[in-house]
């Protein structure tokens, strides 16, 4: 990739586009309208990533673009060409989950599970961004603003970005 | 929901990206996305081309200069909120940053993209309107520069014309002592404002306003500059008495219309109320 020359694709034309998702490279053909959610579960089968709302509202479809979350139903498969991805297929390592899904699971912080790849997600970014010790508030408003929830009332998805912060703060100093 | 079709040109600098509107003035460029995909999904725009600018080199800068400051059109809202030093001198900037949507959306969303969307609600518009900031536009016959006040003229609608895209935003630094702040009423977390205030104060020695700055959004068909407010507080001691003046003023300048969001009658209290807790916030920095 790098700086690619400028690109021209037609409306009934395909481009080729190269992402590498939670790891590997990836290669398809796609309309330059695809959005990516739509590219990541159809054309890839990462179907943690939920279309929601569909109007950049729910957070469902929260995935991490060169590092920082994006909403993937504001964004063009094509401008993820030459980007590097992360869903939520690819926390979970060697079998094992990531601190941030363990925290989830042991405070009940989902019922009917379909927001939660976008929390998680989100809290990924969240926690990358802010490492130190994120208030309250700052989960609240700063934080998981965007990510809307049906079931939970919100407040276990709280706590347990709570543990997943101690949790990730026992692991740095362990290492 | 499908975006209507269209086709995709990547450019690599912005005077790429005239010669491409110049030449078709169905294209529209790519920032952030944040407006632009929620509107192609609802058919509002049907663009021949999108112009994609986010690989544009050197178009994330925030240059704070001695007496000014001057923002690339590839800064995202994210990049104002964690700014320290805007903090410092602007606080006014990265509070209306955070104000703005989600933290997903403001990885995304651009300080030019707003202004050239040109929300009547959005947010930007207010504080640079208090800040005095002025945008520079490059265009098939050079560059000029348009204060953000005449830069948006009506809802969805700016100077922008054929073949001309933003390049940067420009905000003044004045010296000594300037405070400022934005205000925003919300009916809930990361949505349009009901109304939004932006207030720069330039105090003197001793205490007096030397100079003003108030921008208005959510309360009239475009983002507008409360003048008559500014000079209820120009040369005058910031007492309860002048600040409830001014927002008296503001209140009766603003021209809000019924939506969603409230009662035209309520927006126009909530002017006044905006105001004077802006002022108040900016002097208690
Ligand atoms: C859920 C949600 C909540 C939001 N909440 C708020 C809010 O509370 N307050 C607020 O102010 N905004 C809000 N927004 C809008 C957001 O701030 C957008 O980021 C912003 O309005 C547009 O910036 P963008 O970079 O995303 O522009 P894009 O969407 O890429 O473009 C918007 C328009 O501007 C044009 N354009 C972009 N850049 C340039 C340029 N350099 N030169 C010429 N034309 C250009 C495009 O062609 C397009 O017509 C929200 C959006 C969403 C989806
Ligand atoms: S589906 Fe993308 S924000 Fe709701
Ligand atoms: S668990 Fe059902 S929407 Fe959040």
């Amino acid at each position: 990739m790098g700086m690619a020359a400028t690109l021209k694709v037609g409306p009934e034309e395909r481009v080729r586009i190269r992402v590498k998702v939670n790891g590997v490279w990836y290669e398809r053909e796609v309309e330059p309208r695809k959005l990516l959610v739509h590219f990541l579960r159809e054309d890839l089968g990462l179907t943690s990533v939920h279309v929601g709302c569909d109007t950049g509202h729910c957070g469902a479809c929260t995935v991490i673009m060169n590092g920082v979350s994006v909403k993937s139903c504001q964004v063009l498969a094509v401008q993820a060409d030459g980007a590097e991805i992360l869903t939520l297929e690819g926390l979970a390592k060697d079998g094992k989950l990531h601190p941030i899904q363990e925290a989830f699971w042991e405070k009940h912080a989902l019922q009917c599970g379909y927001c939660t790849p976008g929390f998680i997600m989100e809290t990924y970014w969240l926690l990358s961004e802010n490492p130190p010790n994120p208030t309250e508030e700052e989960i609240r408003r700063g934080g998981l603003s965007g990510n809307l929830c049906r079931c939970t009332g919100y407040q276990n998805i709280i706590e347990a970005v709570k543990l997943a912060v101690q949790r990730l703060r026992e692991l740095k100093t362990m290492q | 929901m499908y975006p209507p079709k269209f086709g995709y040109i990547r450019v690599n600098s912005l005077e790429e990206a005239v010669k491409v509107l110049e030449a078709d003035e169905n294209a529209k460029i790519l920032a952030g996305g944040q407006s632009l995909m929620p509107m192609l999904k609802l058919r509002l725009v049907r663009p021949s081309y999108l112009v994609d600018i986010n690989r544009v080199p050197n178009l994330s800068y925030i240059s704070i200069e001695n007496d000014k400051i001057r923002i690339g059109a590839l800064v995202r809202h994210h990049q104002v909120e964690v700014n320290r030093d805007l903090w410092k001198i602007y606080p006014a900037l990265p509070e209306t940053a955070v104000q703005i949507g989600d933290p997903q959306i403001r990885n995304l969303g651009t300080m030019a993209g707003s202004l050239a969307h040109a929300d009547p609600a959005a947010d930007w518009p207010a504080t640079l309107i208090a800040l005095r900031a002025s945008v520079k536009v490059l265009g098939p016959s050079g560059t000029r520069e348009v204060p953000v006040e005449d830069f948006i003229t009506g809802p969805f609608t700016t100077v922008l014309g054929r073949g001309e895209v933003l390049g940067e935003i420009v905000i003044p630094r004045l010296s000594g002592t300037v405070k400022s702040s934005y205000v925003k009423l919300e009916r809930k977390a990361g949505d349009f404002a009901v109304v939004g205030v932006a207030v720069m104060l330039k105090l003197s020695p001793d205490g007096s306003v030397e100079d003003a700055g108030i921008g208005i959004t959510a309360a009239g068909p475009r983002p507008f500059r409360a003048r008559e407010a500014e000079k209820a507080l120009i040369g005058r001691k910031l007492t309860d008495d002048v600040i409830e003046d001014a927002a008296e003023r503001a209140m009766k300048e603003s021209s809000p219309i019924s939506d969603i969001r409230g009662s035209a009658e309520y927006k126009r209290a909530m002017v006044k109320v905006m105001t004077r807790r802006a002022i108040k916030n900016a002097l208690s920095r």
